[in-house]
This record gives structure tokens, sequence and C-alpha cells, in this order.
């Protein structure tokens, strides 16, 4: 049973990026993994989706259409909208970065990053507004290759001007 | 707090994750009060507080100064009356509880009879979960995150997964996010029923620490 949090890294946004590379944060110290993840668009309008690839042991981000996702958007004011698909380059995620809000909240666990003997599993929920509309998300994630996998890629299509994710082993 | 530690004259920087040297107990309690001392165990807990028959549970000391995060756990929740939601939240804005109908929430609620959409943005509460029972077994747990109490510039989110053994009896679970929509320091959390007493609970706040 997890019974802590160890901290392992922090990154921050800084200037305006449309990519965060959390990278060498997966090691053998860990099976599973939580992070927070806020992250905040820079312009109005363009309220785009956090996606994340994950990164492979030589540093790359992988970019190959090896995801596949299910997620539940959670919307206060309108029926639910399922999000999912097989065989994607990129994981659609959570914890939406607009501009119009004030600021957004989301957590993220990914489970065997480190074994290259099993796929990645992620898990992720999170909360943000639209024009003051609260919008939730839950969803699950599979990187489908057994390959050992040292870090976590968030991007966007948009752009970022703000904004921080923690890595925490799960002990 | 003195500039030098581990026994070094050049007095190395220290951080979190990156301590140079050999530290005296005074080092150790001096860079730890100053968040530089590598201690594993950033899920550090708040308070738990557990009884029986009361109107509500606040948790009035919630370092939100230092938590950008908050993790809640709900255990042994069981309501007074039957049919009640036993896990609903309002925020203390400053020391003044939010009691107005400005909560927004959207939960999905699972059971092994249906499942539907729970959704509203004019809510008195964050309203976790319903169907509590006060019969044998029929009790409620389950955990709610809390973003951005502290920062008087967002506003507070809320994501949780609750489930329970319900008053009819069935299984039911529901999960989602829930917010106040108000750029304000919170301070404090209550949680309380939609009709009586809450029964028995053990609830636990904890902080999820970060480092820059």
């Amino acid at each position: 049973m997890a019974t802590n949090l160890e901290f392992i890294n922090s990154f921050e946004v800084t200037g305006t990026v449309q990519s965060l590379d959390c990278d060498n944060v997966f090691s053998a110290d860990y099976d599973v993994y939580y992070l927070t993840v806020a992250l905040k668009e820079s312009s109005a309008g363009n309220d785009q989706w956090i996606r994340i690839r994950l990164i492979d042991n030589a540093g790359s981000v992988i970019t190959a259409s090896e995801y596949d996702y299910a997620q539940l958007n959670l919307i206060s004011n309108s029926s639910f909208v399922e999000s999912r698909a097989t065989g994607q380059a990129q994981i659609l995620y959570g914890g939406i970065g607009y501009t119009d809000d004030t600021g957004n909240g989301a957590g993220l666990y990914v489970f065997n990053p480190n074994d290259s003997s099993s796929y990645t599993f992620l898990q992720g929920q999170g909360g943000s507004t639209v024009g003051g509309t609260l919008y939730g998300t839950k969803g699950i994630s599979v990187h489908k290759s057994a390959e050992t996998i040292r870090g976590i890629n968030f991007h966007t299509t948009a752009f970022w001007g703000s904004g921080t994710v923690n890595v925490y082993g799960v002990k | 707090m003195s500039n030098e530690f581990g026994y070094i004259p050049e007095s190395p920087e220290q951080s979190f994750g990156n301590n140079k040297g050999i530290f005296t107990p005074t080092d150790i309690y001096d860079l730890t009060r100053a968040d530089k001392y590598t201690n594993y165990g950033q899920l550090e807990l708040i308070e738990t507080q557990t009884g029986t028959d009361v109107a509500t549970v606040d948790f009035t000391a919630i370092k939100e100064t230092e938590y950008n995060v908050h993790f809640m756990t709900f255990n042994n929740m069981q309501s007074a009356n039957d049919n009640i939601e036993v896990t609903q939240i309002q925020l203390y804005e400053n020391g003044v509880l939010e009691t107005a109908s400005v909560y927004q929430l959207a939960r999905q609620n699972c059971s092994t009879v249906s499942f539907a959409e729970n959704r509203t943005t004019g809510s008195d509460a964050m309203k976790l979960l319903g169907g509590s029972g006060n019969q044998a077994n029929e009790k409620q747990c389950g955990y709610a995150y809390f973003y951005n109490l502290g920062d008087s510039a967002k506003y507070s989110f809320c994501t949780f997964h609750m489930e329970t053994w319900t008053s009819d009896p069935y299984f039911f679970a529901g999960f989602g996010s829930a917010l106040l929509p108000q750029a304000s320091t919170v301070n404090g959390i209550r949680v309380k029923t939609n009709g009586g007493n809450i029964a028995t609970f053990t609830i636990s706040l904890y902080g999820i620490k970060e480092y820059s």
C-alpha cells in the first residue's frame, strides 16, 4: 500500500511555449508516480487541450501512434462528453489551460514507466473553466509499447505563458 | 540562521535534493525550517478528525499558504438520517463560510443500478455523493483533491471520487469535479450533510509539499 509521496522535481513554464518536457523523472526507485499539473494559456481564444507524450530511455519524445485514451469530460451546465481513441500520436489530457479562467488544477498517476517489459498506464483527473463554466475531466490512457520511459512531455497547439508540473514518487 | 553548513567554509548553496556536507542537528533543524533539507515524505498530514454525531466538521487550520494542493480522505462516513448527502463541502473565504449557491459541480454517478450525470452551476455546496444510509454497513468513503485554495488570484477547484453502500441498499459511486468560482483565499473546509448529523466519520486532510 502506498504510504507517502516523495518529491522528485518541479518544472515551470518560462516564457511562451507550446511544450514542456519533464525529463529524467521516472526511474527504478518507484513503480507509481503522481503529478500535479497546472498549465495556463498565454493568449485568449485558443482554448486548446493539454496533450501528453512520453519520453523514451534515450531522451526522445515518443511521437509514434502508440497511445490509446478514454476520457469523460464533465461539464457543469451541459451533457458530459466522451473523448476516446486508439492508435494516437498523443494522449488527450484533462486539466485544460484556458486564459479566460482563474487557474485550474489536475492530478495524474503514471504506472510502470520504468518497467521495460510493461506498457505505461496513466490516470488523470482535473478541473478548469471555460467562460466561467466548470469543465472537469477524468481519463485513462496507455502507451502500448513495452519499453523504459524516463519522462513525460506536455504540449498544446496554443501557447502556455505560465504553469507548473510537480512530479512525486509514490512510496 | 547560519550561512555555513556541513563544516564546509565556502557554505555551498543548499536546496531540497541537493545538500552537501556533514550536518549537525542544528544545521538540519535550520535547513528543514527553510525548506532546504532533503526530507522525503511530501504527503504531509495536516489533521485527522474522527468522531460521532456532529452537525459539521470544520478544518480551520489548513496551512493554505504552504500547500497549493490539498488531499482529503473520508472514511466510515455515515449519516444519522436516511438517504442523506453525508459529504457536502463548503469553503471558508478569509474565515467567512461561503453558503450561497455559487458552487459548480459535474459528477458522474455509477452504481449497480444505473449511471447518471449530476451537474449544476448554482449549488450551495460541493456535493460529493448522496444516498448515504444510517443502517449497518451503509457508509461512505473516498477522497478529494483541492487546488489553489490559498491563492487569492485563482478559483478553488476540487476533484473527487467517492463510493457508498446506499440506504436502498446498493453499491453507488461518483467521481467528478467541483468549483468555487471566486478568486479568493480559502482558509477552511467544512464537511456537512444536507439534513441532520454526521453519525460517524474519520476525515484526514493532507498537504502536498512542493519545492521550486
